[in-house]
């Protein structure tokens, strides 16, 4: 069995941006991520927003797709809830008729929404739901209800079901303190004796990050084992490679674009793209981080690693691991084709 | 069955191994890192500069599913309340405090009829994140006939702590003799053996009875063969103005 798996290190110089501010405090400024150390403050990006972006670009592939990869409709709009309500439509699997999921169902039902949808596939999903289904009469959710009233199963006596995501994301963390906010109104105002209605935080700064993804587990069914003689991969090995080579190539797009929360008004200025990739079809990858922590250094506890490249291209054997290493964007978007010639 | 926190009942004490142990030797860096206190509240949850025996058997288990090797995790799981773990914190961390939005499961409590019973909702929560100094080692102990299983997890453990805590090892994993010297003591050692220079953490561990699961397709900590104990670890904490830093010397 061959365990493929990539990771990712990557050096992002961001400029003039908020990809940081994730929520407000009860205020109405919008606050960024702050790493304190004594009396040293940094920035960072939390991986959870970057993983979004990466699914954003990774269901715009599955759709660009000739033929498309395919995705459940809630997964194709990102629903935060795709993974219950897309195990709920496999069940009920077109039908006209109602259909109950329930124990007898369950694992054919998450197994055909592995089928049916790469976004649950790779993006992963947990489904808590109660042995019970409320009445869909609650005007907050019409859309939503409409839907699962269309093209869901109704829930019967079934259990929790859980499938870890493909890929993860660590935090982009800055390479240098913080010492300037800027700070954007996101509101037009056309006098200066009003108060601004939001306003949102900018930074600058170069920032160190991590990404991983296991490529082996994408298609398979984590549930294969419960099921009479049932294969560990749910679809075929064509559709495995094709979802591959979107998560890799998401993945890949989102280093060389960078977005996240807060871009309505200002994209990035992206000053710095840097990094190398390690595939390998041998064990979950490896990485350096791009960054270092001394704790002795009380003026510069985190610090850049300047050798993170050269140790994740030692780590290259060229039989069952490979390394690319890019300086630029141009770099990184060759290393697309090069890796999926290796998968 | 007792899970009171910070306690230690007769049925709580540490793995009376009957079975000869193999014990194994992993060593991880990280990027960021991030485990949850398990006394600590959901919303608020404190980071810990270990991670706790039940983390690093169940993450044993859960990797190889992943690998498709079910009858090897299943047999794992079947004797990891004969193993023991030791855990080696690395130099120093820098811990950093984050707002999250934390998702949670949508319930009856106030509308009978919510039509999104079992999906969720949003809140707001703080999570302790880590930035390390140095490198996390890990020691297991583990019967001789799942050692090669073992070894092949801890080869290609994804993760110690939450997914984002993505930890990389160093080298390769390598048999060892039962690390000594090493502070990660369970109460039935630091009682009898309290060592300068310490800290308590709360750390969860298997009792000694066998592990069960929660459902038919599922094993978690928490469940009635958990406990959760106090441990000591080497190193102290420091608190700055919105965090705290743990310097193991």
């Amino acid at each position: 069995m061959e365990l493929w798996s990539i990771s990712f290190a990557y050096r992002l110089g961001l400029g003039f941006h908020a990809l940081n501010n994730e929520g407000a405090d009860g205020s109405n400024l919008m606050q960024p991520r702050r790493i304190d150390v004594g009396q040293m403050t940094y920035d960072g990006i939390s991986g959870e927003i970057i993983r979004r972006h990466i699914l954003e670009n990774f269901l715009d592939l599955c759709r660009n797709q000739n033929p498309q990869i395919p995705m459940l409709p809630l997964s194709e709009g990102l629903h935060p809830d795709r993974g219950p309500i897309g195990i709920r439509a496999a069940a009920r699997n077109d039908s006209a008729n109602p259909v109950t999921l329930d124990a007898n169902n369950l694992f054919t039902s998450v197994r055909a929404a592995i089928q049916k949808c790469a976004v649950l596939d790779v993006g992963g999903f947990l489904a808590a739901w109660k042995d019970a289904q409320g009445k869909a009469n609650a005007g907050d959710y019409v859309a939503e209800s409409n839907y699962i009233n269309r093209h869901c199963a109704q829930i019967g006596s079934v259990d929790p079901v859980k499938r870890e995501s493909c890929f993860d994301v660590a935090w982009l963390i800055s390479e240098n303190p913080q010492d300037l906010t800027v700070t954007q109104h996101s509101a037009f105002r056309d006098t200066a004796s009003m108060n601004s209605r939001y306003a949102q935080s900018m930074r600058s700064n170069t920032y160190g990050g991590i990404i991983r993804a296991d490529l082996h587990r994408i298609g398979t069914d984590d549930y294969w084992y419960l099921q009479n003689n049932q294969q560990r991969l749910a679809i075929t090995g064509p559709e495995q490679k094709k979802r591959q080579a979107a998560l890799i190539e998401a993945i890949i797009n989102f280093i060389a674009s960078p977005t996240g929360a807060k871009t309505a008004g200002w994209a990035p200025h992206v000053f710095l793209t840097e990094g190398a990739i390690l595939l390998t079809s041998a064990r979950t990858a490896p990485f350096a981080s791009p960054i270092k922590v001394d704790l002795k250094d009380k003026d510069a506890p985190v610090q850049p690693d300047p050798t993170y490249t050269k140790t994740m291209e030692d780590l290259e054997n060229k039989t069952d691991t490979w390394v690319w290493k890019f300086k630029d964007t141009k770099d990184l978007l060759a290393a697309v084709a090069a890796i999926k010639s290796k998968l | 069955m007792s899970r009171k926190k910070g306690t230690v009942d007769s049925e709580s004490v540490a793995p009376a191994t009957a079975l000869p142990l193999i014990w194994l030797k992993a060593a991880y860096k990280f990027h960021t890192y991030a485990y949850r206190d398990p006394r600590s509240a959901f919303a608020s949850a404190m980071g810990s500069p270990v991670v706790s025996p039940t983390t690093v058997l169940l993450g044993i288990a859960s990797t190889l599913f992943s690998l498709g090797k079910e009858s090897a995790a299943k047999a794992f799981l079947d004797v990891a309340n004969n193993c023991r773990v030791v855990v080696d914190a690395p130099d120093g961390i820098i811990f950093f405090r984050v707002f999250h939005q934390l998702r949670r499961y949508e319930t009856d409590k106030y509308d009978k009829h919510n039509p999104r019973l079992g999906l969720t909702n949003i809140n707001q929560g703080t999570r302790e994140y880590g930035l390390v100094e140095g490198q996390t080692i890990i020691y297991v102990g583990i019967p001789e006939d799942h050692a090669e299983a073992a070894k092949l997890a801890l080869t290609n453990l994804g993760h110690l702590g939450t997914r984002d805590s993505m930890c990389s090892l160093i080298d390769s994993v390598a048999n060892c003799s039962e690390p000594k010297d090493v502070v990660y003591m369970p109460p039935e050692q630091w009682k009898t053996d309290i060592h300068p220079g310490c800290t308590a953490v709360t750390l969860s561990r298997f009792k000694n009875t066998p592990v069960t699961q929660t459902l038919p397709h599922w094993w978690m900590a928490g469940g009635n063969n958990t406990e959760q104990v106090p441990y000591f670890i080497r190193g102290r904490f420091e608190g700055t103005s919105k965090g705290k830093i743990y310097r193991k010397r």
